[in-house]
């Protein structure tokens, strides 16, 4: 199975998380890294978002095809990949939402 | 002693000091006797199936690494841990949530959070305990 094939099923497998933007990259010789970013993920906690991947990729890594691969795979908002931020609890989108306003305020006038 | 028993008492004493931690919601702390536990228990099976697992500082304490661990051609742990529907997605979700290098980063994790992931280790722990060192 070649990087185009495997980019497309892992799409396929993932196709009810809404506006995503999904990178797959080989790590090493068996390493196979998923990033998925998605606004989907606001207030999960990092191991929900990890139990919702494999509950949607499981059948995926099983393949005999792929069972030699490692999947290590993460699951961002797309705020906490643009700014390093965390936004996993509500508190956390309390935070980011009042970082985004100043920085809104602060941004000079045309 | 032989170096499977050796590891299996130093895994039981580290997943011990897990639940004391995490009984005093100490979670990092927990986290990484956690990891250390299973780290140890894994090596236990690697050696009891005649294997030897990588004992080098970085490669020895990746959880993905001592599982690629080939016996006899084959991924040993890895392929086991994969065939086993129960015990896949606990695997999946700990190697994906915690490694070595976070262990200077504080975690502001939550107590349910920590319950699961808790749970995740010690079934995996037991798991490899109870089919492949005892």
């Amino acid at each position: 199975m070649d990087r185009k094939q495997l980019c497309g099923l892992i799409e396929e497998a993932l196709t009810t998380i809404p506006e995503k933007k999904i990178e797959v990259s080989f790590e090493s010789k068996d390493n196979i890294r998923i990033l998925v970013i998605s606004n989907f993920f606001k207030g999960m906690n990092l191991s929900s978002r990890i139990d919702f991947l494999t509950e949607h990729l499981i059948d995926l890594i099983t393949k005999d095809s792929l069972s030699d691969f490692h999947f290590i795979y993460n699951a961002l908002t797309v705020n906490e990949a643009a700014f390093k931020v965390s936004e996993t609890t509500e508190d956390d989108l309390a935070n980011t939402a009042e970082l985004t306003k100043i920085a809104s305020e602060d941004r000079p006038r045309a | 002693m032989n170096k499977t028993e050796n590891h299996r008492l130093l895994a039981l004493e580290k997943l011990r000091l897990a639940e004391m931690a995490i009984d005093e919601e100490l979670y990092n702390a927990c986290i990484e006797n956690c990891h250390f536990a299973l780290e140890l228990i894994m090596k236990a099976a690697i050696y009891k199936a005649g294997g030897t697992p990588p004992m080098s500082s970085k490669k020895g304490h990746d959880l993905l690494e001592i599982s690629k661990v080939k016996i006899h051609g084959v991924k040993f742990l890895h392929k086991k841990i994969l065939s086993t529907r129960t015990v896949l997605p606990l695997w999946l979700k700990l190697y994906n949530r915690w490694d070595t290098d976070q262990r200077y980063q504080y975690l502001n994790i939550d107590p349910l959070e920590m319950d699961s992931l808790f749970d995740a280790y010690r079934g995996v722990f037991k798991w490899i305990e109870n089919n492949y060192v005892d």
